[in-house]
């Protein structure tokens, strides 16, 4: 059976072909000229979430880069001063041993006190950089003042940290925060002077005693040192009934620390003390251990400038800070060294990062693009299809229309 | 044969030229008419009386009544597909358009806390934050106000519709007495133009609901909507719908109002089809859940900023406070309550935004007690945005009861979903009552910033500890938190901390332990490498830990007194150590006195970008039920595109069934031109040849009068 078809039919049916021809034609148009393949949500609704999920990313990948561009400039600022501190220091060791010299004058002395005081004065100056928003950056969070200060009549060290412990960290990526600087308690103060110890009292005729091997002293130092019980750090030394031998003993625990064979009159070493003693069997002589210190740079350069301005000074006091002054900066260095290894290793882990991260950016702008972006090539072709589409729609339209049997009769 | 019956050849011709102009009348009015809305095109049909001669005809319009049921199911469908595919595609728009979207402003929102969180100190970076909170704040309220406008846009044009379909009712009752009155007469039809006025109306409304129709054997028709509700009886009474939003006068629904009889009978949402349905339909299914959606982000993330910025110490060294400040709310009285005056407040929980849903609550008042403090018991439950009770997986309704809530103005009771309610007065009510609350709809507009100097940003955290100088051991810190910031030095509220409000932690005397007590935690020291001694301000011990396994979470390995552990978390800070302690290793814990270059709670702020926070699916609670802000953003937008797309193929899918069936009546009833050129040169030539039997009798009857004259 055929239908039979009314005139409005034959309009109504060409102004449709028509009118969707148009309709497609207009949204590929969009599609080339926004660039875009998704242009509201509902072209492709899991996408547009992806794509909503993806720039988020993308934005965040770019608020990392520009954290690790503050964190890098932090991290380098605090290299640069501890390696201008590093280098201050070394020279005041050279200094140092150049003062152990033994035929140094005193006018030689006040030479090297008034480097060593340009140096002191260069390491606490350093302490106390600020970054280019004025704080101190070794300050911690009270970052507004100094982190050290100079109270010449303090008890004790002078040179005094009054900073904190806390330390901020940056987020390099999502998971990964790093501290983008250190506290000056960890770079400056950590380090303890030298360990040393104490002739307390003795029956013997004359008792001296000198940490002379300072490592196998540190060792016994670390091993023994109780900070909790004082009376624990005390030992006695007691000649034995031959003569021949001292017996050692913690006072606090009773505990016995072996024997070491004696002459009266001769050094004998104990753990690195040696001791020098005149004294007949039943004497003692009791020493303790003094409890460790820290003292940063500046102190430990401090208090051996006071000695060397010292004309009084006696050899063996001399003697004393000289070992202090080398071994307090050793360990000041090594505070500074395994600082500086540290930023060395974040400043390392951010670089691998950043570049992770910009290959991140590489590989999720890709994403995005291949989601709401639009393919050229098959858009333009599209074009020029619906293009073709519509103009054969039009020209049915006449062809079809403008029949009529009125036109004859 | 016999001849007597035969017409005379004048009664032949007159008969036959009556007729064939008939006919050339029938073809004239289908010409005119072809663009006549609801015309259906005639045709007259002849007989032969006894006599031979061409009867008086009949004109009747070519109708299928089935051709004619399937075009008006087709329209509703295609309608009701319109509504909601026009409705849906411009907040699909709105939604997509990079410069509409919260998430941008989500993403420079973060950013500027992780710029600002990068140097604590510098005021421009936090004055950023400032910027883009303001900037947040106002894109979420320009969606809201968008979606706002769109529901008064789509309230007003319900509302027009449905005074189009009343008033197309009533016109179809009077088409149909009409064409009682004017048939059955002689058996004959009623003019084809009522008929074909009535058919178009009944397009119309069909337009409007999707409705049934039975044509009775007067010709009137019976119109009933195609879920069984009549509208248009044949007796000559007709059914109206009426609009009305209880309790919310923003959210009407549809209901039919009885003419004769005061009876309302309603319509549920969804089922009436047409473009009211669909309009109903997107109303509930689409805007509806697209603006408590949007509001649910905006209220858990103001929620969870402020409550992260409460545990931190800002730039001034004060306890951080709430940078949003969230809208309070009232529920709306259901017109039968027992007195229309009555109102409940509500509020968000401080800590409740991974509780907040986007659901509606309805609470109905089950029981009052006079106090003091007067309490009243309540049952709560919770509504899906189209009014409908949410279910859980197995289809059972969500109701809570809860009883004894005190009932006193000024006091919030924690409900549910991370609300707090105030009862003003227990007593007033009455059981029974009902209110509808809907946290998440408009209120989203409302937040606001609470503070306005960038120093209020609290980056820093509120403590710091310190280890001693002269620590022997190499443990050092690795970690602070803060988990609670409530200042509260009475102990009245279960939730205080150890924090004085004064710059200070609770010293002894001030602590929960109370006059004589020791204070709160202010030094840890180590009397073994795995044993330590939890220290006051003052030196006294408070408890001791021995036999520690690891050194994290110093303070929360302790077993503090009765008095700390009775609150909720006292002192509500603590800290990490990583190393080997020694005994005689001291660590101390103190307010964080001018820590203004402190990043550590900025962190925390910043990282709420990734943390799943915000309660995904209404049903249930749960750490797996949770998603990041972005993410539920995306959601919201993939779920209006999911929507706009079916409702989109839906359009085309009616549309080529409406074209159909448009097509099959047009075919059967609508007028052909070229047809009607050929019935016109037809009837024509009839109508010359009946002139010419006319001629041919007056030739006739000349020839006779010349023969015999």
């Amino acid at each position: 059976m055929t239908l039979r078809v009314s005139t409005n039919q034959l309009f109504d049916r060409s102004i449709a072909n028509i009118l969707s021809s148009q309709e497609r034609l207009s949204e590929v148009q969009q599609n080339v000229a926004t660039g875009r393949s998704i242009l509201t949500a509902s072209d492709d609704p899991v996408g547009a979430a992806q794509v909503i999920r993806l720039t988020e990313e993308l934005d965040q990948l770019r608020q990392f880069q520009r954290n690790n561009n503050l964190f890098v400039n932090a991290l380098e600022q605090e290299e640069a001063v501890l390696r201008n501190i590093n280098d201050s220091v070394n020279r005041a060791r050279q200094l140092a041993i150049q003062a152990g010299n033994g035929i140094l004058e005193g006018q030689d002395r006040t030479a090297i006190a008034i480097e060593l005081e340009n140096i002191r004065d260069e390491v606490f100056d350093l302490a106390n950089s600020q970054n280019a928003d004025g704080e101190f950056i070794f300050a911690g969070s009270s970052s507004q003042s100094p982190a050290f200060i100079f109270n010449p009549s303090a008890v004790g060290n002078e040179f005094q940290f009054q900073g904190d412990d806390t330390v901020n960290e940056i987020q390099l990526s999502d998971s990964i925060r790093l501290p983008s600087g250190d506290s000056g308690r960890d770079v400056f103060e950590n380090a303890f002077a030298r360990f040393n110890t104490t002739l307390d009292a003795t029956t013997a005729a004359s008792a001296a005693l000198t940490v002379e091997q300072q490592a196998a002293y540190d060792r016994f130092f670390e091993a023994n040192f109780d900070a909790v019980t004082a009376a624990n750090n005390d030992f006695r030394a007691t000649i034995n009934g031959a003569g021949t031998q001292v017996d050692i003993i913690n006072v606090g625990t009773g505990a016995s620390f072996g024997s070491v064979d004696f002459t009266s009159g001769q050094p004998f070493t104990f753990n690195g003390i040696e001791f020098n003693v005149s004294g007949v069997p039943g004497n003692t002589v009791d020493f303790s251990l003094d409890p460790p210190r820290k003292q940063n740079l500046a102190q430990t350069i401090n208090n051996f400038v006071n000695v060397l301005n010292d004309p009084n000074v006696s050899d063996g006091a001399y003697q004393e800070a000289l070992n202090d002054v080398i071994v307090g900066i050793d360990n000041g260095r090594e505070a500074l060294a395994n600082a500086t290894s540290a930023i060395g290793g974040r400043l390392n882990v951010a670089d691998s990062i950043l570049s992770a991260n910009r290959d991140f950016v590489v590989s999720t702008e890709e994403a995005r693009s291949s989601i709401r972006d639009v393919d050229l090539a098959d858009a333009i072709s599209e074009l020029a299809q619906q293009q073709n589409a519509l103009e054969a729609s039009q020209a049915t339209f006449a062809s079809v229309t403008q029949l009529s049997l009125f036109d004859f009769i | 044969m016999a001849v007597g019956v035969n017409a005379d050849l004048f009664s032949i011709a007159s008969a036959g030229i009556r007729a064939q102009s008939q006919l050339l009348n029938t073809t004239s009015n289908n010409i005119a008419n072809v663009n006549t809305e609801g015309f259906v095109r005639e045709r007259t049909e002849f007989g032969t009386q006894i006599d031979g001669v061409v009867d008086r005809g009949t004109t009747s319009r070519i109708f299928d009544q089935f051709a004619f049921d399937q075009l008006r199911r087709d329209t509703s469908f295609l309608a009701e597909s319109q509504a909601v595919s026009e409705s849906a595609s411009i907040i699909d728009d709105v939604l997509a358009s990079e410069a509409n979207s919260i998430s941008g402003s989500l993403s420079r929102f973060f950013e500027s806390l992780q710029t600002a969180a990068d140097e604590p100190t510098n005021i421009a970076a936090r004055q950023l934050v400032l910027g883009q909170s303001e900037a947040l704040l106002g894109q979420i309220s320009t969606i809201e106000q968008f979606l706002s406008d769109r529901e008064a846009d789509l309230n007003s044009q319900i509302t027009s519709v449905v005074d189009q379909a009343n008033s197309l009712i009533q016109s179809i009752s009077t088409l149909n007495q009409e064409i009682r009155s004017t048939a059955g007469i002689d058996g004959t039809e009623s003019p084809g133009s009522l008929l074909n006025a009535r058919d178009q109306a009944i397009l119309e409304l069909s337009e409007l609901v999707s409705v049934e129709t039975r044509i009775g054997d007067d010709g009137t028709t019976f119109v009933g909507l195609s879920t069984g509700q009549s509208l248009v009886l044949q007796t000559g009474t007709f059914n109206l719908f009426e609009l009305s939003g209880d309790p919310d006068i923003d959210n009407p629904s549809l209901t039919l109002q009885a003419t004769e009889a005061n009876v309302t009978i309603p319509i549920q949402d969804g089922t009436a089809g047409g473009e009211i349905g669909g309009l109903l339909e997107f109303r509930d299914q689409v805007l509806f859940e697209a603006q408590r959606d949007i509001g649910q982000i905006a209220l858990s993330l103001t929620g969870a900023v402020n409550a992260t910025n409460r545990l931190g110490l800002d730039f001034d060294g004060q306890l951080g406070s709430d940078i949003f400040q969230l809208p309070e709310f009232q529920g709306l009285n259901f017109q039968d309550n027992s007195s229309l005056a009555l109102s409940i407040n509500a509020r968000f929980a401080e800590d409740g935004f991974s509780d907040l849903t986007s659901l509606d609550y309805q609470v109905t008042i089950t029981g009052t007690a006079a106090g003091p403090p007067a309490n009243v018991d309540i049952e709560v439950a919770t509504l899906n945005p189209d009014g409908t009770p949410a279910t859980d997986t197995n289809g059972v309704a969500f109701v809570n009861t809860f009883t004894g809530l005190e009932a006193a103005a000024g006091t919030f009771v924690p409900v549910i979903d991370g609300l707090e309610f105030e009862f003003l007065d227990g007593v007033t009510y009455a059981a029974g009552d009902r209110f509808l609350f809907q946290p998440t709809k408009d209120t989203a507009s409302q937040i606001q910033l609470a503070i306005t100097r960038p120093e209020d940003i609290a980056l820093g955290s509120p403590i710091r500890v310190q280890r001693d100088n002269n620590n022997f051991g190499d443990a050092t810190i690795i970690g602070t938190t803060v988990t609670n910031t409530t200042v509260d030095n009475t102990f009245a509220d279960a939730g205080a901390s150890a924090f004085d409000g004064a710059g200070g932690i609770q010293g002894p005397g001030a602590s929960p332990a109370g006059g004589g007590g020791v204070g709160a935690p202010a030094a840890v020291l180590f009397t073994a490498a795995d044993a330590y001694d939890i220290l006051d301000s003052a030196g006294t011990v408070i408890t001791s830990v021995t036999g520690a396994a690891d050194l994290n979470n110093i303070l929360g390995q302790a077993t503090f007194p009765a008095s700390f552990a009775a609150l909720n978390d006292y002192p509500g800070f603590d800290f990490s150590l990583a190393g080997n302690p020694r005994a005689g290793d001291r660590f101390t814990i103190e307010f964080n006195t001018d820590g203004v270059d402190d990043n550590r709670n900025g962190l925390n702020l910043a990282d709420l970008q990734n943390q799943d926070l915000l309660r995904l699916n209404n049903n249930s609670g749960g750490s797996q039920n949770l998603i990041t802000f972005n993410e539920a953003y995306s959601v919201i937008v993939s779920d209006v595109g999911e929507r706009t797309s079916s409702a989109d193929i839906q359009l085309q899918a009616a549309s080529a069934l409406q074209a159909q069936s448009r097509d099959r009546f047009d075919s059967i009833s609508a007028v052909s031109l070229d047809e009607e050129a050929a019935n016109l040169i037809r009837f024509q030539q009839a109508y010359s040849a009946s002139a010419r039997i006319l001629s041919t009798a007056q030739n006739i009857f000349d020839t006779l009068l010349g023969a015999t004259g």
